[in-house]
C-alpha cells in the first residue's frame, strides 16, 4: 500500500499565518491536527455513511457483497440512520446552547447571577412580542423573567408547536404543516430522532429523514434562534464596530487569553475581568504591558460582534495559537474543543482551562463556570494567565493580521437599509430585483483537515463577489473571509462586482457581512423571512435566489444547520465530505426529493481537487441563483448595466491633471 | 498690438497656478479652512481646494506671491502639503459604535406594512 502523503504546509492552508506556525510545528515536531490528518486515513465505508453501530449484533460494514445488515437493515436505511443521527447531535449541541443562555436570564432577573442582566431592553420587547407576553406597563425585569420561562418551556413543549414557527413567511409555515414537519418542541424531536434510528424501528429511509428536518427545525426556529436572541437580550444586540483577525493579534508584549468555544456567557465576563484595572496593574507587576483577549471559532464570533474582542483564528487554528509560545491561558466552554490541545499545551507555559460542567479534557485545569459568581471566576482564570505570563518562552507571532467589520445582526442591516426611522430591507429586495446584487450567498460552517484550510472558503466567496452576489457569513467561514480582509467596505472597491459594488458604496458596508457565531444562522433564517415577506421576490424563502453552503463542513452541527435551511426552503452545497456517498436513493432524497417535498435541497459537492469542487459549488450556485431569478421574471443578470457610479469613473479621474479633472468634473474649467 | 492687448498679455505673464498635495485636507471643513487661510494672502487670485482629490490648486500673481509663500501659509493653518495621511478615525479596540444604535427602540424585523401597501402589486413578482 502506497504511503499517505505529507502535506507541506502550503498544502495544508492557505492562510500564511498558519503556514508559518505549521513549519513551526514541524521544526519543534509538535503533532498538530493537520499531521494526524495526513497519517490517519478516515475509513472508506463509515466516510460514505455504510457503516451502523446501533446495536451489539454489528458493527455491519455494508461493502462488497452485503447489502443488508445482521438485522436486515438496506444500505439506504443504514446511510440515512446515521445522517439523521448526526443532524439530531448537531441540533442538540445548538439548543442545549439555547437552554444554557435561558436558564442564565433567569438566574440573572432572579437575582441570583448578579454579574448579568438585561443589555438589551428593545431587544427584549421585540422577543417578548415573539413570545406572547405581555409587556405593557411591565418591569425589564418581569418581562425577562417571562421571556426566560417561555423559552424553557419552548424545549419541552407539551402540546402545539413551537411559538417560533410563525416568524417564517406564511407560505413557508404551510409547507411545513402539510408535511407534517412542525417541531412540537426542541427536546422532543431530537429524542424521537434518537428514538427512530434504533436497532429495529423506523427503517424507511425517506421516513427517517424527514424527520431529521423535523428534528433540525426545531434547531434552526427553535434551540438556534433562541441561543441568538436571548444572547442579544443579556449582552446587547451587535452592531458594527471596527477590529482586527488573525493570530498576529496576539501581543508578545502583553498577557495573551485565547477564548474558545461557542457560549458568550463566561467569555462576556472574561471580558470585563480583562478590563478590570486591578488586574491589569497584576500584569504590569509581572512585566506585560497590558491583558490582550483573542478569540477563537465561535466564543471568538461572540465576543467579536459585541465587544470587537479580535479574532485569532478559526478552527483549525485552535492549536497553532499555542503554538504560537505567546498564549498564556486558553479558556474553553463547549464545542469544537479539541483533545489535542492538552498535548500541545504541554511544550508551552499554556494552561489549558476547561469550563463547561459539560466538557472536560484530561490534562487541562478546570475551573467550572457558575453564572452566580461569574465575575468572580473570570478574574480567577485572568489571575492565572498573568502569573504564566514569567514562564514564557520563545514567541513566533506571525506578523499577520487584518483589519474588520463585523456586527451585522438583521437588526443593524434593517437599520442600515432603511435608516433610523424605518428599518427595512427593501433596498436589498430593490437591488436584487434590479440585478445590481444577483443573489445572495449564505457561507458558513467549519474547515476541515481533509481539504485546504480556508482553500475553500478563499476560492468560492471570491468568486461570488466578482458575480455581484452579496455574501453573509457566520461561523469559521466568517473568520476565514475576515483574516483575507474581505470584510471591510474598502473590499467592495476591490474585489466586488459592478453592480455589487456600487450597492456597498452606497450604503458604506462590506460585500460580506459578518452575521455571528454558528447559532447566528437563525439570523440568516431571519433576514431570508423578511426578504420573502418584503415583496418583489416571491412568497416563500425557497422563492429567493440564494443558496446556502459549507464548503469545509466537519461537524454534525453543521448537518443540523444545512437540514433546518433546506427545509426552510434554501439550496445548500456542502463540500469537503460525502456523509451519504453510499446510498444513491438517500442522496437522491436528499436532494430531487426534498426540492419537491420542501422547495429547497442539500447536495455534497466533493473532489479530489479542492479547486475542481470549488468550481463546481460556484457553478449550481450561480446556475440555482439565476434560475430563481428567471422564475421570478427577474432581468437577466447582466453585470455590463453597472458600475457607472462616482467610484467607477474615479480611476480616470484621478488619472487627470487637476484642472482637466476639475473641468471633467464640473464640465466647465475653473473661472 | 493696441495697449489693453499688451496689458492683458503683462496681467496673463504675471498669472501663475499651482497645484499642491495635502494628505489631511479630507473633510469638508478642511476645505473651508484651507480657502481662508488662502483667500486673503496677498497676490493670491483664486483658491481651489478639494477634499476628494485631497489637492489644492492656487491662481496666484507671481509679482506678488510664489508658490514657497503659499506652502508656508498652508502649514502655518495647520495643512502642510505633502505631508501626513488621513487619519484612521475609529482604531481597532476602541468599540465606538453609532450612537443611534443605542437607542434605536423598537426594532423591526418584520415586514412594515404600510410600505407593502404602497409598493403595488409590481412588487410581488
Amino acid at each position: 500500500m502506497a504511503k499517505r502523503k505529507t502535506r507541506t504546509p502550503e498544502e495544508a492552508t492557505r492562510d500564511p499565518a498558519s503556514m508559518a506556525l505549521l513549519e513551526c510545528a514541524c521544526r519543534l515536531d509538535v503533532e498538530t491536527c493537520f499531521s494526524r490528518a495526513d497519517t490517519l486515513v478516515p475509513c472508506n465505508i463509515g466516510s460514505q455513511g455504510l457503516c451502523c453501530r446501533n446495536c451489539a449484533m454489528g458493527p455491519c460494514r455494508l461493502v462488497g457483497r452485503h447489502d443488508r445488515g445482521v438485522c436486515g437493515a438496506t444500505i439506504d436505511t443504514i446511510v440515512a440512520r446515521n445522517f439523521a443521527r448526526g443532524v439530531a447531535a448537531g441540533a442538540s449541541a445548538h439548543s442545549d446552547h439555547g437552554r444554557d443562555l435561558a436558564y442564565t436570564l433567569l438566574e440573572a432577573v432572579e437575582g441570583h447571577a448578579p454579574d448579568y442582566g438585561v443589555r438589551d431592553p428593545f431587544k427584549l420587547v421585540e422577543v417578548a412580542g415573539y413570545l406572547e407576553i405581555e409587556t405593557d406597563g411591565r418591569s425589564v425585569e418581569e418581562i425577562a423573567h417571562d421571556v426566560a420561562i417561555a423559552a424553557l418551556e419552548e424545549f419541552g413543549r407539551t402540546h402545539g408547536k413551537l411559538g417560533y414557527l410563525k416568524r417564517a413567511p406564511a407560505k413557508r409555515q404551510q409547507i411545513w404543516h402539510d408535511v407534517g414537519i412542525e417541531p412540537r418542541s426542541i427536546d422532543r424531536e431530537i429524542v424521537e430522532m434518537l428514538h427512530r434510528t434504533h436497532v429495529g424501528n423506523d427503517q424507511e429511509a425517506e421516513h427517517i429523514l424527514d424527520h431529521a428536518m423535523r428534528c433540525a427545525l426545531g434547531d434552526g426556529w427553535g434551540g438556534s434562534m433562541l441561543a441568538t436572541d436571548l444572547s442579544d437580550i443579556l449582552f446587547g444586540t451587535p452592531a458594527p464596530v471596527l477590529t482586527d483577525a488573525n493570530l498576529g493579534v496576539l501581543r508578545e508584549d502583553m498577557v495573551n487569553v485565547v477564548i474558545h468555544g461557542h457560549e458568550p456567557t463566561l467569555s462576556e465576563m472574561i471580558v470585563a475581568a480583562a478590563l478590570d484595572p486591578e488586574l491589569i496593574e497584576y500584569a504590569e507587576s509581572k512585566g506585560a504591558d497590558g491583558i490582550q483577549l483573542a478569540g477563537i471559532c465561535c466564543t471568538a464570533n461572540e465576543t467579536l460582534m459585541r465587544e470587537g474582542v479580535p479574532l485569532a483564528g478559526n478552527f483549525l487554528q485552535q492549536e497553532l495559537a499555542i503554538l504560537t509560545g505567546a498564549v498564556e491561558a486558553m479558556v474553553v466552554d463547549i464545542q469544537c474543543i479539541m483533545q489535542g490541545l492538552a498535548p500541545v499545551a504541554d511544550h508551552y507555559h499554556t494552561e489549558l482551562i476547561t469550563t463547561s460542567a459539560k466538557a472536560k479534557i484530561e490534562g487541562a485545569t478546570h475551573i467550572e463556570f457558575d453564572e452566580r459568581r461569574a465575575l468572580e471566576i473570570a478574574k480567577e482564570i485572568i489571575r492565572r494567565a498573568i502569573d504564566r505570563f514569567p514562564e514564557r518562552g520563545d514567541v513566533s507571532i506571525p506578523d499577520l493580521h487584518n483589519p474588520m467589520v463585523p456586527g451585522f445582526s438583521h437588526e443593524y442591516i434593517d437599520y442600515a437599509l432603511g435608516g433610523l426611522y424605518r428599518g427595512s430591507l427593501r433596498p436589498l429586495n430593490d437591488a436584487i430585483m434590479a440585478g445590481r446584487i444577483r443573489g445572495v450567498v449564505a457561507n458558513i460552517g467549519c474547515n476541515n483537515t481533509r481539504v485546504c484550510h480556508d482553500f475553500l472558503h478563499n476560492y468560492v466567496v471570491t468568486e461570488f463577489l466578482k458575480n455581484d452576489v452579496l455574501v453573509v457569513e457566520t461561523g469559521c467561514g466568517a473568520i476565514a473571509s475576515a483574516k483575507l480582509g474581505y470584510m471591510t467596505p474598502e473590499t467592495a472597491m476591490k474585489v466586488a462586482g459592478p453592480g455589487l459594488r456600487e450597492v456597498c458604496e452606497t450604503v458604506g458596508i462590506p460585500p460580506v457581512l459578518h452575521m455571528g457565531s454558528c447559532v447566528d444562522n437563525s439570523r440568516i433564517l431571519t433576514v431570508l423571512s423578511q426578504m420573502a415577506t418584503e415583496g418583489g421576490l416571491g412568497e416563500d424563502i425557497a422563492d429567493i435566489p440564494a443558496v446556502g453552503m459549507a464548503p469545509e463542513w466537519m461537524s454534525e452541527k453543521a448537518l443540523s444547520i444545512a437540514t433546518y435551511c433546506v427545509a426552510s426552503g434554501a439550496y445548500v452545497i456542502m463540500g469537503a465530505r460525502n456523509p451519504i456517498a453510499g446510498s444513491e436513493t438517500v442522496q437522491q432524497i436528499l436532494s430531487a426529493g426534498w426540492e419537491s417535498k420542501v422547495g429547497g435541497k442539500l447536495e455534497f459537492v466533493t473532489d479530489e481537487s479542492d479547486e475542481c469542487a470549488c468550481e463546481e459549488i460556484v457553478r449550481r450556485s450561480l446556475e440555482h441563483i439565476d434560475k430563481k431569478r428567471a422564475a421570478l421574471g427577474l432581468a437577466e443578470y447582466d453585470p455590463s448595466k453597472w458600475g457607472r457610479s462616482g467610484d467607477q469613473r474615479m480611476p480616470d479621474l484621478l488619472s487627470l491633471p487637476l484642472e482637466e479633472r476639475i473641468e471633467a468634473v464640473y464640465g466647465a474649467p475653473l473661472s | 498690438m493696441e495697449k489693453a492687448d499688451i496689458d492683458r498679455a503683462s496681467v496673463d505673464i504675471d498669472r501663475a497656478s499651482v497645484v499642491l498635495d495635502v494628505p489631511i485636507l479630507w473633510a469638508d471643513h478642511h476645505v473651508l479652512k484651507v480657502r481662508d487661510a488662502l483667500t486673503n494672502l496677498e497676490g493670491v487670485e483664486d483658491v481651489y481646494a478639494s477634499s476628494a482629490w485631497k489637492q489644492v490648486l492656487v491662481s496666484y500673481d507671481s509679482a506678488k506671491t510664489d508658490s514657497a509663500t503659499i506652502e508656508k501659509a498652508l502649514a502655518e493653518a495647520g495643512y502642510p502639503v505633502g505631508e501626513g495621511e488621513v487619519p484612521m478615525l475609529v482604531l481597532p479596540g476602541e468599540k465606538l459604535r453609532d450612537p443611534k444604535w443605542e437607542v434605536l427602540g423598537l426594532r423591526l424585523t418584520e415586514t412594515n406594512q404600510a410600505d407593502l401597501e404602497m409598493s403595488g402589486e409590481f412588487r410581488r413578482y
